[in-house]
């Protein structure tokens, strides 16, 4: 392993992906900026190999090395504007961990190093990488194009050469500069998202209860397996979370820095599935009514509406319109997928039923544990007793029910969307959005501010309301 | 003295009980956890894997020992294979090899072996493979051939009537993962 080569790559993604977040000035406190700046670096250099093909440039070492330094370079230059009034950012908010949060930390500690030396030691085994992404970026260091001799082996067997670039150009530059085998991209994001969750769990729920909601989420059996197999869906979910918790910022204080982030995130989830286009056209009825309920005005709403669903398209027409239609030397034709018998409902209303019966509740392997179950219990201790949900609950519960009619109609689409795989792993996107909406769950809120009010003694229980969330930035208001 | 003996030492009793209760309620809640039936099958299969252990995996960190590793008997086969083309006699062009369909090993009793696609072939060895059906398994000059319960073998095709024997002989199975 070139641990130089890691180096360089963590410095450079992270640079570009704080560079971005100063483009969109977003802010937020310097852990989660850390983590979603690394994640969004990862995301950005996933293109890097993909345009270096679609220039017909060759793409070697130099090549690669030239198009990181550019790039980092590039994305650089927005953040000289804060080098005058540079500090050193205060991490006040990251604490030692309190004495009954450290059995959570050892197991959920333990796990990830598991994860982390699996994805380095295993060579990538999922056949849809072998028969396609992974295949076509070993020989793309071969042979020094993308499009390359793959494409005169026999493939009418599989059709994941025509999944977007993604892991194809991650799995060039990891393999250039880290390891034969690639794949570490996956832990680096696997890592700075897990923090995120911690983090944003952190800032309103009590340790106790977020080590347990932790546990339940590592422990989904087909969840943590993609933590170390390298495969498109826990990409997928990472990125779409990102955009929905950003868009739950947006429709907090209508900061369009938040709106912008949102956006970019939105689209890396396309490029990574582009079916993810289709989940994304369904909330822009959430995103008409928060605009419309905040009173932006008619011609801002319609732009930003727009801008929401145009920049994914941009990445979906790049891929399938471009990249797949014109270099890919094999005819395809998605109008070929879709199901010719759209008349018939009854298979989308099937797919519904059977996500929640075979995936959900499936009798002899759960495939998510019992992470969904909790969900069910606590959103209905939620609806019955409380029903007061914030916009951020608003927003997560909104995605979960896009997420979930969105899969069952994707399903309904494009038949080649199979229960057992494409729908099991596209329910990963909602797993976060479950974990973050427990973090506004008005039951869990209360619970933790009943155990935060016992654990500091009678005298604080007039500060403290609830569990105290900690001090975010003071953010200034933008329309 | 580790931090937090040493805060229990030092700090008030009253100050830190409430902290030990919470403490033990989190052991006991992780203990409860992973001892129901579900997680503790899956921490036993997937987590601490008793097949293979992380310290045996640190004793075989080379390229070539991960990938046998991983992908067993194909690239077994994969390295014979081409071993077999790197040193035998008979040249015939490019090679291409012929695969039987999955369908057949199985009605055949081989149950030890699934043949993977072409791709994975290729990705391996950089031979090219073709399933029965493809226009190019008319021009295979190699095959991997049942010869056997849970043996198989691979044999250069001299002449055009072996090919037709075998493809005749896997046309009534479909070629399919």
């Amino acid at each position: 392993m070139n641990f130089i080569g890691l180096l360089f790559l963590l410095v450079t993604q992270l640079i570009t992906g704080r560079g971005l977040m100063q483009l969109c000035k977003v802010q937020i406190r310097p852990l989660l900026m850390f983590c979603f700046s690394m994640i969004s670096g990862v995301a950005i250099f996933s293109f890097l190999p993909f345009f270096i093909e679609l220039l017909h440039l060759p793409i070697t070492m130099t090549s690669v090395a030239t198009a990181i330094g550019i790039t980092t370079v590039a994305f650089m230059l927005p953040l000289f504007a804060i080098i005058k009034n540079f500090k050193l950012p205060s991490f006040n908010d990251i604490k030692l961990p309190t004495l009954y949060e450290l059995p959570f930390w050892v197991i959920l500690g333990l796990l990830m190093a598991l994860s982390i030396w699996r994805c380095y030691y295993y060579p990538p085994n999922a056949r849809d990488m072998l028969s396609g992404p992974e295949v076509l970026a070993d020989f793309a260091l071969k042979e020094k194009h993308i499009i390359n001799s793959v494409f005169t082996v026999d493939l009418q067997s599989t059709n994941n050469y025509l999944k977007p670039p993604y892991i194809i150009s991650l799995q060039i530059i990891y393999k250039l500069f880290v390891q034969p085998f690639g794949q570490t991209w996956l832990s680096i994001l696997f890592v700075n998202f897990i923090i995120i969750l911690y983090t944003l769990l952190k800032e309103k729920l009590h340790p106790l209860i977020i080590g347990f909601l932790m546990l339940y989420f590592f422990a989904m059996p087909e969840v943590f397996g993609y933590t170390y197999l390298m495969l498109f869906d826990y990409s997928n979910m990472i990125f779409l979370f990102g955009g929905f918790y950003f868009l739950s910022r947006y429709f907090e204080e209508m900061e369009v820095s938040n709106f912008r982030f949102a956006v970019f995130l939105f689209a890396i989830a396309t490029y990574i599935r582009t079916e993810t286009l289709i989940i994304e056209g369904m909330v822009l009825p959430l995103i008409f009514f928060y605009q419309y309920k905040d009173k932006l005005g008619a011609a801002k709403s319609w732009i930003r509406m727009g801008l929401f669903i145009i920049v994914p398209f941009i990445v979906y027409f790049l891929c399938m319109n471009i990249y797949i239609k014109h270099f890919i030397p094999v005819k395809y034709d998605v109008s070929n997928d879709i199901n010719k018998n759209l008349g018939d409902v009854s298979f989308f209303l099937n797919r519904l039923y059977d996500i929640v019966d075979k995936l959900i509740f499936a009798d002899h392997l759960p495939y998510y544990g019992y992470f969904p179950h909790l969900f069910f219990i606590i959103i209905a201790v939620d609806i019955i007793f409380f029903r007061k949900f914030n916009k951020e609950a608003i927003t997560m519960l909104y995605g979960i029910l896009v997420v979930y009619i969105g899969l069952a109609f994707i399903g309904y689409l494009l038949p080649l969307a199979d229960l057992l795989h494409t729908t099991k792993r596209g329910m990963f996107k909602l797993l976060p959005l479950i974990l973050i909406y427990y973090r506004s769950s008005p039951s869990l809120v209360k619970l933790s501010g009943i155990i935060t009010n016992w654990e500091n003694g009678r005298q604080e229980e007039k500060k403290t309301t609830s569990a105290k969330p900690q001090a975010a930035p003071a953010r200034a208001t933008k329309k | 003295m580790p931090f937090y003996l040493f805060l229990f030492v030092f700090t008030p009793f009253y100050m830190f009980y409430k902290k030990i209760i919470l403490f033990i309620i989190a052991v006991f809640g992780l203990l409860l956890f992973f001892k129901t039936d579900y997680y503790a099958n899956w921490i036993d299969r997937f987590i601490l894997n008793p097949n293979t252990t992380v310290e045996e995996q640190m004793s075989k960190t080379s390229v070539e020992e991960r990938k046998e590793y991983r992908f067993g008997n194909l690239y077994t086969l994969c390295q014979y294979m081409k071993k077999t083309l790197d040193t035998t006699s008979f040249k015939n062009g490019e090679p291409i090899v012929l695969l039987p369909p999955n369908d057949y090993l199985k009605a055949k009793g081989v149950e030890t072996f699934h043949m993977a696609e072409p791709a994975e072939f290729y990705y391996h060895i950089g031979v090219k493979t073709v399933w029965t059906t493809h226009p190019d398994a008319q021009k295979a000059n190699w095959a991997i051939i049942v010869t056997g319960k849970n043996n198989i073998a691979f044999i250069p095709i001299r002449t055009t009537a072996e090919r037709q024997q075998l493809l005749d002989m896997y046309k009534n199975y479909k070629p399919a993962l």
